[in-house]
């Protein structure tokens, strides 16, 4: 990868890769520290990283920046996030704030698979290759994330 | 199969975008056929994240890297030299075939004189004394030197060098039969190229000059164009080229 599509890159997932660790970290400094810490190692492989490869390969950085970001944090905090910003879609603020909520509850992990998944559309096979994983762990671990997102929207609307 | 067992696992699968279209319509076949899941249903698609758009990182000039500078090419020459070596290349051929024709033309000429004189089969050589040699004296003056090596008889073949010699000089004043030579053209050019007839020769040379010079016009025109394009070629080197479409880059040549 020559400088030009290094720069591409960056034009092209920057803000994907801010969201992504926006809402694995709860905090937008630290998140900005992820997207550029993630670039500076893309740009010092980028003899070792075609094009077509830098997106997984940003995303694999960011997703272990954050894990290492969370458990530093745990150690100090106790590893609860606060809750993410509101969303600008106002068509159902409620449901959004809710997810929001129930994705803060999330561990680390369950948190970075659920976004991979909706943020970025990854099947199954390329958020085991981002994350390290397995297949039928990136599945176990989704599946539940799913079922514990789905129980938090039942409940609020059992209540409301 | 969707089934009571397993319809949870299909509605997770579908929530995360991982069943194919008969998968889905199986699904949704069975939701059709148990109403209260449905419910089910909507809860799952609403897990779904969308992500939030107004979440971005800002300018990105901290990112990126800066370009070396690119050098405008200008293509222009190049369709200049293209063409001057195109019409150079024409005028050569265009030289080599009028002196091919030339040399074709007078290569011709010499050939069908000269046929006679390498027939594959050999030709009986009347013995020639002197008498003979002054009884069958052609037409055309032949020189002195050929009349002298008349003299000897073919039929004798000493193995001296000057008498091989003298013998090989004659040979083709002994092998022209009368009616051969009373065949041939006047032009006196028949016998031999050391004696072919000064105005075919000159006009032979003439021929092979002016290839010599159309060649050589075409090597100096060659050299001159190696030359233009060494030149680019250095002034381009270490440079890119990068080609796009608005701000968008399609590619860039190194070179």
């Amino acid at each position: 990868m020559d400088v030009y599509a290094y720069n591409d890159c960056v034009h092209q997932w920057t803000d994907a890769l801010f969201r992504f660790a926006c809402k694995c970290t709860g905090n937008e400094e630290d998140a900005r520290d992820i997207v550029q810490n993630s670039f500076v190692v893309l740009w010092e492989k980028r003899e070792a990283v075609p094009s077509e490869k830098a997106k997984p390969f940003l995303f694999q950085v960011a997703y272990r920046q954050s894990i290492d970001h969370y458990r530093k944090r745990k150690d100090l905090t106790g590893g609860e996030l606060p809750d993410t910003a509101a969303t600008a879609d106002g068509s159902n603020p409620d449901l959004k704030k809710v997810l929001d909520h129930a994705l803060s509850k999330l561990d680390e992990q369950s948190r970075a698979l659920v976004l991979l998944k909706d943020y970025e559309g990854y099947k199954y096979e390329e958020i085991a290759r981002i994350t390290g994983l397995t297949d039928a762990q990136v599945r176990v671990y989704l599946h539940r994330a799913r079922k514990t997102l789905k129980s938090f929207i039942v409940r609020v609307d059992n209540l409301i | 199969m969707v089934n009571s067992e397993n319809y949870e696992e299909y509605l997770v699968l579908h929530a995360d975008g991982e069943l194919d279209e008969a998968e889905t319509a199986a699904l949704m076949a069975f939701i059709a056929g148990h109403p209260e899941l449905k419910a089910e249903l909507d809860a799952y698609e609403s897990t779904r994240l969308v992500p939030d758009e107004s979440l971005v990182f800002g300018p990105k000039a901290s990112l990126l890297k800066e370009v070396p500078a690119r050098k405008t090419i200008s293509l222009k020459g190049w369709w200049a030299y293209g063409a001057a070596a195109g019409l150079l290349l024409v005028a050569g051929i265009g030289i080599l075939r009028q002196t091919g024709q030339r040399t074709a033309t007078g290569i011709s000429a010499m050939a069908a004189a000269t046929a006679d004189l390498h027939r594959p089969e050999p030709v009986p050589l009347p013995a020639v004394t002197p008498a003979n040699a002054v009884a069958q004296a052609p037409a055309t003056p032949i020189r002195k030197e050929e009349v002298k090596t008349t003299t000897v008889p073919s039929t004798v073949a000493p193995v001296t060098g000057d008498i091989q010699l003298a013998q090989l000089t004659p040979r083709p004043a002994q092998s022209i039969p009368q009616p051969a030579m009373a065949e041939a053209p006047s032009a006196p050019e028949l016998i031999f190229a050391s004696a072919a007839a000064p105005a075919d020769r000159e006009g032979d040379l003439l021929a092979l000059a002016e290839k010599k010079e159309a060649l050589s016009l075409l090597g100096d025109a060659a050299a001159e164009q190696i030359d233009k394009v060494k030149k680019i070629r250095n002034s381009i080197k270490g440079t890119e080229l990068a080609v796009t479409i608005g701000s968008r880059e399609l590619f860039t040549l190194h070179f």
